[in-house]
């Protein structure tokens, strides 16, 4: 499909731009072919950057009534959710549109990670893909504080501490990020830079970067590094329309989830922020959930380290596993790596999740303390009256 | 694209395919146009709100209005309009105006604000927070401080 | 022999003054710093001051005297008063010596303005000055008077306010007892002490079926339901306790109680459950703006009818109960109506999923058409 233009315009762009360059180049990406084995697993790169687009756009439009002050912060969100016609739809789009980004993002690691896809020439995609990750996460910290109520506020305050941990510098480094001692309107102020300018352009930069690395690259295959075999133009499958059409129908069933997550579960509009009331059980987003808790079994510093090892691993990871193999049934040692660090950040995220919480169990109350361990509660469960 | 006699072959799945995206798509921008157009006459953070015509009111005459979610009141003095957040500093019952005393008066524990909200009777230990009076051709309207 | 002696008589002299100067520093330095730092030790110490009544009468000479007070926009009649009082009554008719005077709840050499927050009269400080002697037990036996009536004050509502919040006008013993006057007072005048801030109660008191037997002096009007000293703040849980003091075997009066209590305690629950349930919308992000308004004026309704019931007449209380309850219904209506809305997001779900579900299979079936194409 190529761009079909009224021929005088077509004449007219063509004496003054390079209209037959263009339209070769965008004919060659539209119908790159793709290997044959590119399934539904391989679509939720384009789900990331489609959600992208949508946390772009929708971002846009919050921003038409978003006015980042402690005084009108909430408010302004208030008058979203309940004056702004689809405002609470846009912000709901908003919203868990970021909760699918950053699991989509995530789905996408974990198959390259499995599919051994990041190995020799494509680590350098790899090292971005982690970058996009990181700037990912860090919207949604940013994101958090914006709406300015009670939990926005006081995850934050908990999110910024933790960076005093760090030696030395870590003070100042709060002190920065905080745009003072503790969280407050400089706060709000600093985040809302970062999360509506700083952000979108570098994380639009990394993107750009990791799609031309990916199409320069072409996708890989199961075969070993070296042995893979040139795509044979006809069996590959071309990038447009078959592999657009496919994408389409999983686009059709992440918009109906996505639909489906903003009316069933609304995002809350909560409590304005008040410094002075620390609400109960304060926790992180859920992709914080297992770096949280896993923070709370080591002092102060060393847990910081502790918690970054993961991270560092997962940026040098392509320059450890360098073994040509590339499936998963051929790699066992670093797939049980894999599929070890998988569970224990499913099972830390759980246990925070859990943490300072009361559960009933077989008819028997059980409070569950900081550090994830249930203690059977006596009969003082009945509410106390006023 | 083999044959040109396929190209040009529009069928049914291509017109479904082009009117169901073209549905999407109108699906997409008209919540989109309406979330801009403003709702109301004034943004999201207007604390400002119009009481009436100063014709309305009479010397003495008072109003209750709700600015921000919260009652108001505006008595005309003959030495001007004065608004005060209709809330009682003791328990936070709405206050009313009492025409016989001239003051702002309090139905629960009779307690008394004079015309600069200050208390004068009764158990108030603070005054009423007062509220800014603009007049703007001949509109009276108040704005929360 | 005798020069020697005369001039060791005047250095014995000198040397007392003396020695009375360094020893009495702390006097001298008190007084100073006193209301009275203009005047003389002698201005007060001219007399032997060996009992009670010189006291009283000596700080009256100036204290009495218009013409000196004057200047200084101070009553004059204080030591009248004192005499009116309980403890000048014994002072000056029975000379007991154990009674307060000026000083001992002014201070000596170290008398203040009351307006000062570190004098004993002021109004945080009044409790302790009087609890000086009417928490001691021995002392008040002797006149077989309660001892514990500080302690009691202490764990009132009034002392919360006083000694806690720092409301300088909540009210001491003496907002009560009087201070120069100082008497207990009687049934009658109970109302007019308690009316004096609580008006409007004692205004609808006044109409209550209670207001002719306290005339009659056999009810105490306030003090009956409420208590004295260690007052607390009033509830609905006062009907409990209160009304079966007399009305025990009085199943008629038992059940206009009930019927009070329970109107008020119907629109208390009632407005409760509206608050929260616009609360939780509100935290959900439901627009209530015009509910919070409606929610404010019931809670006038629901205080008002806290004060009300001072008249015990359903008559006057029903009326307001039946507003507020209208309110209230009012306020859930809109909430109601909210959610209701709510629910019809869900079931437009429905044709959303359709149509998604119509665009996977138009993609589908394109690509598979697609697919053959390819390969023939």
């Amino acid at each position: 499909m190529s761009l079909k233009l009224p021929n005088k315009i077509q004449n007219w762009l063509s004496q003054r731009l390079p209209v037959e360059t263009a339209e070769q180049f965008i004919d060659e990406q539209t119908h790159k072919p793709m290997p044959e084995a590119t399934g539904f697993l391989h679509t939720f790169g384009s789900l990331s950057l489609f959600l992208f687009i949508n946390q772009v756009v929708t971002g846009i439009l919050l921003m038409v009534y978003y006015r980042p002050t402690t005084n009108t912060a909430f408010e302004s969100i208030r008058f979203i959710m309940t004056k702004a016609h689809f405002g609470w739809f846009i912000r709901g789009l908003h919203a868990w549109g970021a909760t699918l980004m950053i699991l989509c993002v995530l789905i996408h690691m974990i198959r390259t990670f499995f599919m051994g896809a990041f190995k020799k020439p494509r680590e350098l995609t790899w090292v971005l893909g982690v970058a996009i990750f990181g700037c990912t996460v860090t919207f949604g910290f940013t994101g958090y504080l914006l709406p300015w109520n009670q939990l926005s506020y006081w995850a934050t305050t908990v999110g910024t501490e933790i960076t005093g941990a760090i030696p030395f510098v870590g003070p100042y480094l709060r002190t920065l990020l905080r745009g003072g001692e503790s969280i407050s309107g400089e706060t709000l102020a600093r985040f809302f830079v970062l999360h509506v300018v700083v952000l979108p352009w570098a994380l639009t930069a990394l993107i750009a970067t990791h799609l031309f690395l990916m199409r320069v690259q072409g996708l890989a295959t199961m075969e070993k590094v070296g042995e893979e075999k040139h795509i044979d133009e006809h069996d590959a499958v071309p990038f447009f329309p078959h592999h657009v059409l496919k994408e389409g129908v999983i686009l059709c069933g992440l918009l109906a989830t996505l639909i489906t997550l903003i009316v069933v579960w609304p995002v809350e509009l909560g409590e304005k922020a008040n410094p002075l009331v620390t609400p109960e059980g304060i926790k992180p987003e859920w992709y914080f959930l297992s770096t949280y808790q896993l923070l709370k079994y080591f002092p102060k510093t060393i847990g910081l380290f502790v918690s970054l090892i993961p991270q560092v691993l997962l940026l040098i990871w392509p320059f450890l596993d360098r073994t040509p193999e590339r499936h998963p049934k051929k790699r066992p040692i670093s797939v049980t790596i894999g599929v070890v660090a998988l569970l224990l950040a499913i099972v830390f995220g759980f246990v925070g999740y859990m943490s300072e919480s009361t559960i009933t169990w077989r008819g028997q109350r059980y409070e569950i303390d900081v550090r994830g361990v249930p203690h059977h509660s006596e009969t003082k469960a009945a509410p106390h009256s006023n | 694209m083999k044959t040109s006699e396929k190209i040009s072959r529009r069928t049914f799945l291509d017109w479904l395919l082009m009117g169901g995206l073209l549905a999407w798509g109108t699906a997409f921008v008209a919540p989109v146009i309406t979330y801009v157009w403003p709702s109301q006459k004034r943004g999201p953070n207007s604390q400002t709100v119009s009481v009436g015509k100063v014709d309305d009111f009479t010397e003495w005459q008072h109003k209750m209005v709700a600015l921000d979610n919260k009652p108001v009141i505006v008595v005309r003095t003959p030495q001007g309009f004065r608004a005060y957040l209709a809330i009682c500093t003791h328990l936070g019952c709405i206050v009313g105006w009492d025409a016989g005393r001239r003051q702002i008066a309090c139905p629960c524990h009779a307690g008394f604000f004079d015309l600069n909200g200050r208390p004068v009777a009764g158990p108030p230990p603070r005054p009423l927070a007062e509220q800014t009076v603009v007049v703007v051709n001949n509109e009276v309207m108040v704005k929360s401080t | 022999m005798q020069r020697l002696s005369q001039r060791w008589r005047n250095v014995i002299i000198a040397g007392t003054i003396f020695l009375t100067g360094l020893v009495r520093a702390d006097v001298t330095n008190e007084v100073a710093a006193s209301v009275h730092a203009e005047l003389k030790c002698a201005s007060c110490h001219a007399g032997k001051l060996e009992s009670k009544r010189a006291i009283a009468e000596m700080c009256a000479s100036c204290h009495s005297d218009v013409r000196r007070m004057n200047p200084y926009g101070l009553p004059t009649d204080q030591l009248a008063r004192y005499k009116t009082s309980k403890h000048g009554e014994q002072l000056f008719e029975h000379n007991d010596q154990n009674v307060a005077v000026c000083t001992d709840c002014h201070g000596t050499h170290d008398i203040l303005k009351v307006k000062s927050p570190q004098s004993r009269a002021f109004p945080t400080n009044i409790p302790a000055t009087c609890g000086r002697c009417h928490s001691d037990a021995k002392l008040m036996s002797q006149y077989k008077l309660p001892s514990d009536v500080v302690d009691k004050y202490k764990t009132s509502h009034h002392a919360h306010l006083l000694l806690e919040k720092g409301d300088l006008s909540a009210p001491t013993c003496i907002t009560c007892h009087g201070n120069h006057g100082a008497t207990p007072p009687g049934t009658a005048e109970v109302g007019q002490v308690c009316g004096k801030c609580h008006v409007r109660q004692r205004e609808l008191f006044a109409k209550s079926p209670h207001a002719e037997v306290a005339t009659a002096g056999a009810f105490n009007e306030c003090v009956s339901c409420h208590g004295n000293h260690a007052i607390q703040k009033a509830s609905v849980e006062l009907y409990a306790k209160a009304c079966t003091e007399c009305h025990a075997n009085d199943p008629k009066q038992l059940k206009v109680r009930d019927a009070v209590s329970g109107l008020i305690r119907q629109a208390q629950a009632d407005y409760r459950h509206a608050e929260e349930t616009v609360h939780a919308a509100t935290i959900r992000g439901l627009a209530t703006d015009d509910d919070q308004v409606l929610l404010q004026d019931a809670k006038t309704q629901v205080t008002q009818l806290e004060v009300l019931q001072h008249t015990l007449t359903m008559a006057q209380l029903e009326p307001v109960a039946q507003h507020s309850g209208e309110t209230v219904a009012q306020v859930l209506t809109d909430v109601r109506h909210m959610e209701r809305f709510e629910l019809l997001k869900h079931k437009a779900l429905w044709p959303v999923w359709a149509f998604l579900v119509m665009m996977a299979i138009i993609f589908w079936a394109k690509h598979r058409q697609l697919e053959k194409q390819d390969k023939p």
